[in-house]
């Protein structure tokens, strides 16, 4: 079942001197109920910012965020109360993102008092998800400062559990960890998906994070998704060059594993002035003529199937799309 | 045998805190060649940044002080050295460091070319027009594009990936001999990070410089360091050289970070996590300081620091395990 729908969502910056910054310039995704829909991509790609449009913290100018069947601009005062309690998130830095002259049990009561409701259905509920996240009772009278960065990110965690959402943002949630910590915490949001059935859209920069954790992929350059579907399939055979560049680049841990020298030159361009054509053409080993003034289409890469997706409209889960001429052929 | 280019030896610098002592680098010893990598790996507040700190003379004012150790470079002992020798002859000229953050290690109110010209008339090795030339050219032996006319240009104007070739440039102006990279690919996407990581790569070659590369990422350490040394809680743990501590790690803490990471083609499962956390600098576990969070741990590893157990040629590690096993 579709939890979350994105059409043809865009979000663009006036940047002054009459220069727009188109951060995300036409995202088609849907993530099922349950399942981790994972973006991934370099700086300035556009993903922290799509993350943001999903919990409505940046404002759309084009396309649908579709919730639970719902156009979210449509939903009504109680309509949006009530879906920003069943989306929430966590971020990159458990330093930052809880106050820090407030007790964990506040901070993880403010969801709870912000609709009203108070004393012991509280005090319930902030016991409920401290033993979900794996701390013990008393935290609830501690401040966040006299736990450790790992504790923290469980307190984040916990805070976006209170509201029992069906959906959280994931946005990096283990890259300001200590190497030790993140298995631990990556193990944690595995499990309460699993108990909770929650649906987590991922942002995240580490790829071999990305594999392990996500059933569905979309790669971003530039402000566009360039290659989707599912993890297992597109980690297996990545079809869009900059996927397979990406993939190419990730460090193993492994000192017999050649480094992918030269595989992609160049550097990453700005969403404000992006390349004509395909965005990624300076970059690629396979430029063409084409990709030179033509932007490609979103095509669907099934095998069998192959087909253009008008607008890419009709991205079902186990849809294959990417944007390259290359596949297009 | 030669002596190496660089000795550590029993290094201590310690941070007098009003809170307590922060016994930061607490007996380091390690080796170095010209021409080699060296990794020291290790999370936050292990102590691997303020042992590259102290091998550049720079320990933390005024809480920091190196309290014991030697460090020998080319056979001169290094600390101890009057701060006037150490900033004249020895740091930006002997030994250069590239850190993490391009954007802050940059005076954004200069060109780039007259900062990279700056420790060649610092350290008097040209001056005015002529440090900005050979300024030009380490623009260009880091791959700089169109390095005369970007010399010009102010780090605001760079890419991030370029800005840390800046950097690089600055570091090896003046031909040290040992390079200190600390996190230098950090803030860099992966793209950009095998870029940077080939340039090293070829400086080195091109130097015969060694190279110190600090970092807490396993991946990037794996691409490009001929020997590894992890640190936990101020000491190093484990040495050996890449490929053996990679397929035969023998610390339990170096056996569990790497079982503990994602890798690219195995899917799902749950992960192999370490227990506990870091600990807390001010006070740390008695005996061996991974203790607490160690599989394996026993009376004796409460009681005692493990030595150093030597179990192959270049593979030394500080566990009772195996001191107790050889």
């Amino acid at each position: 079942m579709t939890l979350l729908a994105l059409e043809d969502v865009r979000c663009h910056f006036a940047m002054g001197g009459g220069r727009v910054l188109k951060a995300v310039d036409g995202v088609d995704l849907t993530l099922d109920a349950g399942q981790t829909y994972a973006l991934v991509g370099e700086s300035g790609c556009g993903k922290s910012t799509l993350a943001k449009l999903v919990l409505g913290l940046e404002q759309l100018h084009g396309g649908r965020v579709v919730f639970d069947g719902v156009d979210v601009a449509r939903l009504d005062r109680v309509g949006r109360r009530r879906f920003r309690a069943r989306v929430q998130a966590v971020f990159q830095d458990p330093y930052s993102s809880l106050n820090p002259r407030l007790r964990v049990g506040t901070i993880l009561s403010e969801p709870l008092t912000a609709r009203g409701e108070r004393g012991r259905a509280v005090r319930e509920r902030i016991a409920e998800v401290l033993e979900l996240v794996g701390l013990p009772d008393n935290a609830a009278r501690l401040y966040p400062h006299e736990f450790s960065g790992g504790q923290r990110q469980r307190i984040a965690i916990a805070r976006a559990l209170v509201p029992k959402p069906d959906l959280i943002v994931l946005d990096e949630p283990v890259s300001a960890l200590d190497v030790s910590i993140r298995a631990q915490i990556l193990n944690l949001l595995q499990d309460l998906q699993t108990e909770l059935s929650l649906a987590y859209l991922l942002i995240a920069h580490d790829l071999a994070l990305v594999e392990h954790t996500s059933d569905q992929l979309g790669v971003m350059y530039l402000g566009e998704i360039v290659e989707s579907g599912p993890s297992a399939a597109v980690f297996a055979e990545p079809r869009h060059p900059y996927t397979q560049a990406l993939l190419a680049a990730v460090p193993r841990p492994d000192p017999g594993h050649p480094r992918a020298s030269g595989h992609v030159t160049g550097e990453i361009a700005t969403a404000l002035d992006p390349p004509s054509g395909c965005r990624f053409h300076p970059r690629c080993p396979h430029v063409m003529e084409v990709c030179r003034s033509v932007a490609p289409g979103a095509v669907e890469t099934a095998e069998a199937t192959a087909r253009v997706v008008p607008g890419g409209g009709e991205t079902g889960p186990d849809v294959r799309l990417a944007k390259c001429h290359l596949v297009d052929q | 045998m030669k002596a190496p280019l660089l000795a550590v030896e029993n290094l201590k610098t310690h941070l007098f805190l009003r809170r307590g002592v922060v016994k930061a680098v607490d007996g380091v010893s390690f080796t170095l060649d010209g021409g080699e990598t060296l990794g020291l790996i290790g999370e936050s507040g292990s102590g691997k940044t303020m042992t590259g700190l102290s091998l550049l003379g720079l320990p933390p004012k005024p809480a920091g002080r190196i309290v014991a150790g030697s460090i020998r470079l080319d056979g001169r002992e290094l600390v101890g050295l009057d701060e006037e020798v150490l900033a004249t002859e020895v740091r930006g000229r002997r030994i250069a460091m590239i850190s993490q953050d391009p954007m802050t290690s940059l005076n954004p109110v200069f060109s780039v070319g007259e900062q990279v010209a700056a420790p060649l008339r610092a350290h008097g090795l040209a001056r005015d027009r002529a440090a900005v030339d050979l300024a030009i050219h380490e623009l260009e032996r880091v791959r700089v594009p169109s390095a005369l006319e970007r010399s010009r240009d102010y780090p605001h104007q760079f890419s991030g990936g370029m800005r840390q070739r800046v950097v690089a440039a600055m570091a090896i102006a003046c031909q040290p001999r040992l390079l200190i990279a600390d996190e230098p690919t950090s803030a860099l996407d992966v793209t950009i990070q095998v870029q940077f990581m080939d340039l090293l790569e070829a400086l080195q070659e091109e130097t015969g410089a060694a190279l110190l590369f600090i970092t807490h990422d396993l991946g990037v350490a794996a691409s490009l360091c001929h020997r590894i040394a992890v640190m936990y809680a101020g000491r190093i743990v484990e040495t050996a050289d890449a490929r053996t501590l990679y397929s035969k790690p023998a610390h339990p803490y170096t056996q569990g970070l790497l079982d503990s990471l994602p890798r690219l083609g195995r899917r799902r499962g749950r992960l192999t996590a370490i227990g506990g956390a870091p600990p807390d600098a001010l006070q740390l576990p008695s005996g061996c300081a991974f203790h607490p969070r160690c599989p394996h741990a026993t009376d004796r590893c409460r009681e005692a620091a493990p030595p150093e157990t030597r179990l192959d040629a270049g593979h030394v590690v500080r566990c009772w395990l195996h001191e107790e096993a050889a």
